[in-house]
């Protein structure tokens, strides 16, 4: 219940939460707009559409859609073994979802390094079927996986456990097949929690760096994401570059937000 | 025979759900499984759609063993409590699911989805979202959707539960009339007799996972065989009376017993009197009526079409009522009758007598005798001697840590029992901890009492006094739902019963069941109040007894009161056990899952384990 | 988002149906897609970084931490995690009041902000800070004509890390406070508390748990926190240089050895912070058995 006229000191509360807020948050988000146009949006514009910067961003939403491709599937499946079914260790694997929270992007990257850089224990696995993973693309998609993985499990579960299991076994008795029943019944009850974690995914993928900077060579338009092009810019100095490129991801970004909001009104709203 | 049910069994952790049903249902055939919350019904229906499991049991559909057999490959159509509809398919998409999945043509799913959406009353909502219509019409959706592919049985878990009063009369009439037509076997759970009685062609009735009996609603209400049944089923009122002469004896009223039932000489018999059954006038009535008694009128409660009114009979020697439970205190019994509601009565005092009524078979108590085949015979004594004046069955029970050790333990209990004069009780073994055991068997059967000795003390264990909490007797007595006799000593005869009113919580079930006991054993009774300060009650306590005094009186009992001033109240009822030689003590209970036992004060331990005789704790809810 | 890690003790006992209706190579099927997908994304990558941050024995693991840039690295991390930490506990429980408790203009626009961290690349959020702290920057040359370093600085880094865990403390604490629906509150007003006495005796109490789950989420991400400290702090050894930042220079010159080290040092803290986190949520809901619902 939310009160609609306040006391004195409760608009100092708000007030002071307000600022702190608008300090924070809409200063920079303000400041980025400013700092690409800066310089102009003729400048702006060829920055943005230069052939690095449109292969990094490529690179971005390939990399991006993959991993929230290959986390959504698995992600799913995961949830379903965590709260349908029963087995001892539910609790163990249940705390290796989160892990990923609990690492740092860098150390994520290094943990790849070890796996398949030089000396790694799967080198020779890599080596031997061809593939090149780090400082390659396999190795890139890796480590965005990595650090996006728990989203679509932690939004999944909840909504499964809360639409419990009556409307499945209605579809037993009437034939349906565990597989029938989850396509036609458990999944687009599951949908709109479903989506809002594939959009907190996605958002992930898009924004990773540090994983992906050691993992990559970060050769400029073989293995560039849009971050990596960001990181380089301000390297080399080319400030318009850099901001440029900052507000596209931001615009993106801020698109899956709208995403994420939708999806979560939506969610919220099933009860 | 469509449905087919054999010794089905569904337990839950230690918990007995569903205890060895077994049914028979016809084609076409409606059956109402008719029980109270926690009978088991539901849990019969879903092992039946294949959503659970029984333990042991088959399951037949159609002659075809289906016991093994997942939901999907039963083909029965269930309804569920909640409805389950799915909730993001429309109203047709619902209906037409089962034939999807059996792959059915585009138009001949429209066309089947059209005839049932007409059928249930819902034609031209095909396209409507569950979230538009009301209960009531998504109840019907899941009847159609569960109709749509034409199972072999319909299944109905409490489906007008949720639904109100109007509505639900008008759905049972559709699904009466539905399941008419199609004429597909079907199985309707509801706790609710009027429904039972409508839709049914039989009912059963389940209480506590029993299916106690089966038959047509007709015969089960006018004709039931037991007490708890006659109750269960419409209101009224169970006398016990004994047989005389091939006759039954309610006092002065004489009812002749019909060949079925059996007579013996002063054996008992019930009476089942209900309010329909009973006609009040306020002259005497003519020679020949079946008279009851004088009654008093006590209430009349406006009932819309009728009135009911509740009378209070007086004691009548030899007659007793057994349910419902009297109230505390009440010396005579009750009976209720149905008086037209534009004509109440005007008088106090009415005759009563009986219009109809019937008689219904005795009820033949159980006993439970726990025996270590090593410890005292006490407990046997006592069974021998209970079993005679109860007239009641017993079952020994003895508990082996394996079943290697059976056979010879087989043999030993075998001897005593044959030595105890037993010969006709039941033996059973059991495999585990002795405590548990004794209470999985109580939960498993209905037993009146179970009896059992404490155990020997053993020296090696600490805290194993014979009667602390962690003993035999200790945890039995934590966990047992019926009373518990532990014999002491090797009595085989009880003749002088003393039942303590506690002095701190005043007991109920300890008087009722103490002096039912006493009157089967013909023994003399005394009342025992045990007070600190002097040896005169207050004004509370005197109240209780004069209503205990009451209720021994309508049990045919009567019991001397004695007063004893004494500084705790076990101290008291000991010396008063020792002094007047009495041979059984009746004291009052904490109930399963009380922890009250381990107090130090407790009266009730301190006298199980203070006391030379027998004692018969009798837990509170005790009936 | 749902900060709070999932409790699959709440889970419910599986309906039988599930049990029967999946035929067993279903149902171990689907658990083993599901246990070698985790087995293969984590728990290998992590058992490599603890073999090779271990492997030379304990002595060389402190040595490569205990250096001085190393310890320094160390000593800054922890120092800002546990200022933004404090901070965000303070900032997030008062902003999750206000934005469940109080009706303003802008209401809706604060509780869509408060995602926006959720969204926006750690990277580029250095970026904008850089652009509006920075001496460039139009705050930034006005703070730092007053002397107020903010970029290549400390305060930088605090600065950075508040931003990044904005949403932690706040998103915790909602929900606890939204089940609460004031009814409690409106209680102690009647019954004649102050609002600062209600919220100290009856609210605190209630949203502590929470709080302090928020706090040790922040802190997590806090220490681990990479993107936008490397553009914002400068990354001075010794000075603003903080332990991710040091990982990534290692591995930048090939000491894979001492950035494991510090690695299994780092994952050590955050692990021990999320068994916390769960241990928490297990104490605050009870397990419920399920099980047979309908008899």
């Amino acid at each position: 219940m939310s009160k609609q006229r306040h006391s004195a000191s409760e608009w100092a509360l708000i007030a002071v939460v307000v600022l702190y807020a608008a300090v924070l948050l809409v200063g920079p988000l303000l400041s980025i707009l400013w700092g690409a146009l800066s310089a102009g949006t003729g400048p702006f514009l060829r920055e943005v559409t230069s052939a690095n910067a449109l292969n990094a961003l490529k690179l971005t939403l390939l990399l991006g859609a993959g991993a929230t491709v290959i986390n959504t599937v698995f992600g799913v499946c995961i949830a379903w073994v965590l709260v349908r079914d029963n087995f001892r260790g539910r609790q163990f694997i249940n705390g290796l979802v989160d892990l990923p929270f609990a690492v740092s992007p860098v150390i994520a990257g290094l943990m790849l390094v070890l796996l398949f850089g030089r000396d790694g224990w799967f080198t020779w696995i890599a080596d031997a079927l061809g593939i090149k993973v780090v400082f390659a693309l396999p190795g890139m998609l890796l480590a965005t996986t990595f650090v996006s993985l728990p989203f679509v499990v932690r939004e999944v579960m909840p909504v499964l456990k809360q639409i419990g299991t009556e409307q499945e076994n209605a579809a037993y008795t009437m034939g349906a097949s565990p597989w029938q029943a989850f396509w036609h019944v458990t999944l687009p009850s599951i949908r709109w929690g479903l989506l809002y974690g594939v959009s907190l995914t996605l958002a992930r993928a898009v924004g990773e760096f540090g994983a992906v900077l050691i993992v990559s060579g970060g050769v400029s338009g073989l293995t560039e994401t849009s971050t990596l092009f960001i990181f380089r810019s301000l390297d080399d100095r080319n400030y318009v570059g850099a901001y440029a490129m900052a507000m596209v991801l931001a615009m993106i970004s801020f698109t899956i937000l709208m995403l994420m909001e939708f999806f979560k009104k939506r969610a919220g709203t099933r009860q | 025979m469509s449905i087919v049910l054999e010794n089905i069994v569904k337990r839950y952790g230690k918990q007995l759900i569903v205890d060895r049903v077994s049914l028979e249902v016809g084609d076409g055939e409606f059956f109402v499984l008719l029980g109270a919350s926690g009978s088991g019904k539901s849990t019969i229906l879903r092992m039946i759609a294949g959503l659970a499991r029984p333990n042991s049991g088959r399951i037949l559909l159609h002659g075809r063993d289906v016991t093994p057999l997942s939901p999907q490959q039963r083909d029965t159509g269930l309804v569920f409590q909640n409805y389950s509809i799915f909730h993001h398919m429309s109203v047709a998409e619902n209906i037409a699911f089962g034939l999807k999945i059996r792959k059915k043509p585009k138009g001949e799913r429209k066309a089947k989805t059209e005839q049932l959406l007409d059928m249930v009353g819902l034609g031209g909502l095909g396209s409507r979202l569950p979230s538009q219509l009301s209960g009531g019409q998504q109840q019907r959706v899941a009847v159609a959707r569960a109709l749509a592919y034409e199972p072999n049985v319909l299944l109905l878990d409490e489906p007008f539960g949720a639904l109100d009063v109007k509505i639900r009369t008008q759905l049972r009439r559709s699904l009466k009339e539905i399941q008419k037509n199609l004429g597909v076997a079907t199985i309707l759970v509801t706790h609710d007799q009027e429904e039972a009685f409508e839709l049914a062609d039989r009912i059963g009735v389940l209480e506590r996972g029993r299916l106690l009996e089966v038959g047509v609603g007709e015969e089960l209400y006018a004709r039931p065989k037991t007490s708890f049944v006659a109750t269960f089923l419409g209101a009224g009122t169970v006398l016990v009376g004994s047989a005389a002469s091939g006759k039954a004896h309610f006092n002065t009223l004489s009812i002749p017993v019909p060949d079925d039932i059996p007579r013996e000489e002063g054996s008992r018999v019930q009476l089942l009197i209900r309010p329909e059954h009973v006609v009040l006038s306020k002259e005497e009535p003519p020679e020949g009526a079946h008279v009851l008694g004088r009654g008093t009128v006590i209430e009349q409660n406006f009932n819309g079409a009728s009135r009911r009114a509740t009378l209070r009979m007086p004691h009548m020697p030899a007659t007793r009522q057994i349910a419902p439970p009297i109230p505390f205190g009440e010396e005579g019994f009750l009976v209720d009758a149905i008086v037209p509601a534009d004509e109440p009565l005007t008088d106090k005092e009415v005759w009563v007598s009986l219009r109809n009524w019937h008689i219904l078979g005795p009820p033949v108590p159980r006993l439970m005798v726990f025996d270590t085949a090593s410890g005292s015979t006490g407990p046997l004594k006592l069974a021998r001697h209970l079993m005679e004046s109860l007239e009641a069955t017993a079952t020994l029970l003895a508990v082996a840590d394996g079943p290697e050790a059976a056979e010879s333990l087989r043999e030993r209990h075998k001897r005593r029992k044959d030595d105890a004069d037993l010969s006709e009780a039941e033996f059973r073994i059991r495999y585990g901890d002795a405590a548990e055991q004794i209470i999985s068997e109580q939960a498993e059967t209905p037993y009146e009492m179970v009896i059992l000795a404490p155990a020997q003390k053993r020296f090696s264990i600490p805290d194993a006094r014979a009667d602390g909490p962690g003993s035999l007797v200790g945890k039995v007595l934590q966990q047992s739902q019926v009373p518990v006799l532990i014999a002491k000593g090797e009595r085989d005869r009880l003749s002088k019963v003393l039942i303590c009113t506690a002095a701190g919580e005043p007991g109920k079930s300890d008087v009722r069941v103490g002096g039912r006991l006493a009157r089967r054993l013909k023994a003399s009774v005394t009342l025992l109040y045990v007070n600190a300060q002097s040896d005169l009650p207050g004004p509370l306590a005197r109240v209780h007894l004069e209503r205990a005094a009451g209720t021994l009186r309508s049990l045919d009992v009567d019991g001397e009161i004695r007063y004893r001033q004494a500084e705790t109240a076990a101290a008291g009822i000991l010396a008063e056990a020792s002094e007047g030689a009495f041979d059984l003590i009746v004291v009052g209970g904490h109930g399963p899952g009380s922890r009250k036992l381990f107090k130090l004060n407790d009266v009730t331990r301190q006298v199980v384990a203070g006391s030379n005789c027998p004692v018969l704790v009798v837990p509170p809810d005790a009936t | 988002m749902s900060i709070r890690p999932a409790n699959p003790d709440e889970a419910e006992v599986p309906s039988s149906a599930v049990a029967l209706s999946v035929r067993p190579w279903g149902r171990w099927g689907v658990r083993f897609v599901a246990v070698s997908y985790l087995a293969i994304m984590i728990a290998l990558p992590l058992s490599a970084i603890f073999q090779h941050g271990l492997r030379d024995g304990i002595t060389l693991f402190w040595s490569e931490i205990a250096s001085p840039i190393g310890y320094a690295a160390l000593k800054l991390t922890l120092i800002t995690a546990v200022t933004t930490t404090l901070i965000n506990a303070v900032m997030g429980t008062l902003t999750a009041y206000v934005l469940v408790r109080y009706d303003f203009p802008a209401r809706g626009l604060l509780n869509g902000l408060v995602d926006v961290p959720f969204a926006i690349p750690t990277l580029v959020t250095g970026v904008m800070l850089v652009v509006l702290y920075g001496p460039q920057g139009t705050l930034g040359a006005w703070l730092e004509g007053h002397g107020f370093q903010v970029i290549f600085a400390t305060p930088g880094i605090v600065l950075a890390l508040l931003l990044v865990t904005y949403p932690f403390v706040i998103r915790t604490v909602q929900p606890v406070l939204m089940e609460m629906r004031g009814d409690q509150e409106e209680a102690a007003y009647t019954l004649g508390a102050s609002k600062w006495v209600t919220f100290y005796r009856i609210v605190l109490p209630a949203i502590s748990p929470a709080i302090i789950t928020g706090a040790l989420l922040t802190f997590a991400r806090a220490i681990g926190e990479f993107g936008s400290i490397v553009i914002v702090a400068g990354n001075i050894p010794g000075r603003t240089l903080t332990a991710p930042v040091y990982v990534f220079g290692q591995v930048e010159s090939q000491n894979v050895r001492g950035a494991s080290a510090m690695s299994v040092l780092l994952l050590a803290l955050s692990f021990t912070l999320m068994i916390s986190v769960d241990w928490i949520q297990r104490k605050r809901k009870p397990t419920t058995a399920t099980g047979w619902e309908d008899r």
